[in-house]
């Protein structure tokens, strides 16, 4: 019964995809390339032998990663991948397409390493924000141990000596499922900027110091994720036409800490804010109150069973089980149009500020996490930080336009915070 | 460091333009500058494919494809099955075609399908009669909708090419349809003379539009002047076909027609008159 074990430590052949992971292969495509990246930025030079050794170490720790996607007859699935992974030069662009690139060897990241960067471009059907975190930091003390650094215990990472634990390959969502509860409101249509199509992605990146952002936020009153976003929502309304759609942002949350569960698998889930400017034109103050109170309601642990029961319901589902794979495929496409993209303007990720000890954070830089915007939403927004710095990295898809993130910063210097930018488009 | 004067951002040493607004920096060349954050990429990998929605419509259109081509099979037992097997693949084709065509445009894509219907409506007919028959006109009918509907969007610039080639098309279409049966009998007896009288009435109106003194045209306008050149081609057709000799049928279109270039006329020209039929004079 090993195949059908959800809680199977071990890859053995045969890995089912965890809940929220079962949407993306389908619907991978161009301008939705499901991939996000994590790098760090160290003051010390990078040897490429000991970083591809810290990863054999470490893909031996964590066989989870070292595997590959399949397309079985019903589903999609995990299978261990017997090649060795490649260390690539930090010449690709972030985030670029991972699935079915031979160069990737059919894994499922890819690993870059600059003079003095070590970056990681996740498909996302492997695992979120918080295990990618986790993947790269122990990458990272994987490699300065191999390089005789002396580190002691580090939070939050995997350590190459430690055993396997069950909860690593767990996927947390299908305990929370209540059959019983009902489905989730339904989200109205988002306004969406619309703009001329690049056939690549650009990625700008704003790098501040948190003690002046705090000073701001404290005037306010509000948490660095709620003001980000509230100003997002102020930009996106004022490049607005006369559409007037709501204006609908959305936040990926991490459940591992709103419920005490981990895992190395996927385990978020989005909440989305909205303000409709047909109600009228709302002050920042008011978009502030409105973007706490909304995500408030929807971080509630009653609302986060309903959400995560609707989705584990899909999977459940007879006829949905029983349907073979290329059947079910165009639909998840379509569901992923209509309960997904058309229902946010954007996203904002905030993967949070890093802490780490000081012998592991003093080597450490630059933290920055790039998400990849899609088609209809062709702009989107990565928040990571650490040592006192926060970086806010824009992505998007947009030829010739940066109205979003032009506005977004020329707030933050109105308000009297240092901002210095570095951007792709030359 | 570098500053943006207009976004007041700091940027990279040695960048030339902010990215955010496109503004011009000073460089110091006195400043080495530091290596970019984003280093120039080598080979960049632009993304390829088809976009989701694409995707989706054309998984679907597939699954259908073949589900229609199976429901077919098992169902019709007569020896023309082959027919409606056919026309299926031919849809399925014509969409693959329309969803892989890189850099889709509309000229793009309305030719290829006017080539592929042209092909399959050649292969039917082939197959069913052995020899083209049938397919002829239907081929040259759909040569006429690229001449009209596809090829004046990319001639859009230059306004008298459209033109031309729309006249050219249309005589060129008359011709071919005459020339069914192996011989032209009515094209250069009637046809010609037909569309040249349409194109010369076109360009006489459009001319007497463009003067000057006449004022803004209104939508009754256009209307009554093509109801003009209608009659008078209905009446010149019959008048070519008769042998230039006498009108037969046609005298009333002449009539019609005459009294509605002589109304039409009157109430381009003639203010007052003009003001019963526009509101814009009305109130003068």
């Amino acid at each position: 019964m090993k195949f059908f074990d959800r809680d199977c430590s071990v890859p053995e052949g045969f890995f089912p995809l965890d809940n929220a992971s079962i949407i993306y292969p389908p619907t991978e495509a161009k301008y939705n390339t499901q991939v996000f990246r994590m790098s760090i930025d160290l003051n010390i030079k990078i040897d490429r032998v000991v970083l591809h050794e810290a990863l054999m170490d470490l893909l031996k720790r964590m066989p989870y990663f070292n595997v590959c996607l399949r397309e079985g007859f019903f589903w999609y699935y995990l299978s261990p991948n017997k090649k060795t992974p490649t260390i690539f030069d930090d010449d690709i662009r972030p985030c670029t397409r991972i699935r079915k690139q031979k160069e990737l060897k059919n894994f499922l990241f890819r690993v870059c390493a600059g003079e003095n960067r070590i970056a990681i471009d996740f498909y996302h059907c492997l695992t979120d924000g918080g295990g990618g975190q986790t993947f790269l930091l122990s990458l990272f003390v994987r490699y300065l141990e191999l390089k005789k650094y002396n580190i002691n215990k580090v939070p939050g990472i995997i350590r190459c000596n430690e055993k396997i634990q069950p909860w690593e390959t767990k996927d947390q969502f299908q305990s929370y499922f209540d059959r019983n509860l009902p489905a989730p409101d339904s989200v109205k249509k988002a306004f969406h900027y619309k703009g001329i199509l690049a056939e690549r992605a650009y990625f700008t990146s704003g790098s501040i110091e948190i003690e002046n952002l705090k000073k701001l936020t404290k005037h306010f009153g509000y948490t660095i994720t709620e003001f980000l976003a509230a100003l997002l929502i102020k930009v996106f309304l004022e490049t607005e036409g006369k559409e007037k759609k709501p204006v609908q942002i959305s936040i990926p949350i991490s459940l591992r800490k709103l419920t005490g569960k981990n895992t190395m698998r996927n385990f978020s889930m989005f909440v989305i804010v909205s303000i409709n400017p047909r109600l009228g034109k709302y002050t920042f103050e008011e978009i502030l109150s409105v973007v706490r109170l909304q995500m408030m309601l929807q971080t509630e642990k009653h609302e986060i069973k309903r959400f995560i029961s609707r989705n584990v319901s899909g999977e459940r589902n007879l006829i949905v089980k029983t349907v073979p794979n290329f059947l079910k495929k165009p639909f998840f496409k379509i569901i992923s149009d209509v309960l997904g993209e058309t229902q946010y303007t954007t996203t904002i990720s905030n993967i949070g500020l890093v802490n780490l000890p000081d012998e592991v954070s003093s080597f450490i830089e630059r933290y920055d996490f790039f998400l990849t915007p899609n088609q209809k939403n062709p702009v989107s927004m990565a928040v990571s930080g650490i040592n006192g710095k926060l970086f806010i990295n824009f992505s998007s898809y947009l030829k010739n336009d940066t109205l979003v993130e032009k506005k977004f910063f020329r707030y933050l210097v109105d308000w009297g915070v240092e901002v210095k930018v570095h951007s792709n488009r030359r | 460091m570098p500053y943006c004067v207009k976004c007041g951002v700091k940027l990279e040493d040695g960048v030339e333009r902010c990215p955010l607004c496109g503004t011009k920096v000073l460089i110091d060349e006195k400043i080495k500058p530091e290596p970019p954050f984003f280093p120039i990429e080598k080979n960049e990998k632009l993304e390829s494919g088809m976009g989701k929605q694409r995707k989706a419509i054309f998984e679907v259109s597939l699954l259908l494809s073949i589900i229609a081509e199976a429901v077919i099979a098992l169902s019709v037992s007569s020896s023309f099955v082959w027919f409606p097997l056919l026309c299926v693949f031919y849809a399925e084709i014509a969409f693959i075609v329309a969803f892989t065509i890189p850099r889709p445009t509309y000229f793009k894509i309305a030719s290829w399908e006017a080539i592929l219907l042209m092909g399959f409506l050649v292969g039917l007919d082939y197959l069913m009669n052995k020899d083209m028959t049938w397919s002829y006109i239907a081929c040259i009918s759909v040569w006429l909708y690229w001449v009209v509907g596809v090829l004046p969007f990319i001639l859009t610039k230059k306004k008298i090419f459209m033109f031309i080639e729309l006249i050219l098309g249309l005589l060129v279409f008359l011709v071919l349809l005459d020339y069914d049966d192996g011989l032209l009998s009515w094209s250069f007896v009637v046809g010609v003379p037909v569309v040249l009288c349409i194109t010369v009435l076109s360009l006489a109106f459009i001319g007497l539009l463009r003067l000057p003194s006449t004022p803004k045209p209104r939508m009754t306008d256009y209307v009554y002047l093509i109801f003009i050149i209608v009659c008078f081609s209905i009446g010149f057709g019959d008048f070519a076909s008769t042998g230039y000799s006498k009108i037969t049928w046609s005298r009333a279109f002449w009539f019609v027609g005459i009294a509605f270039l002589i109304y039409e006329i009157v109430v381009l020209f003639a203010k007052n008159i003009r003001r019963f039929f526009y509101s814009e004079n009305r109130h003068e």
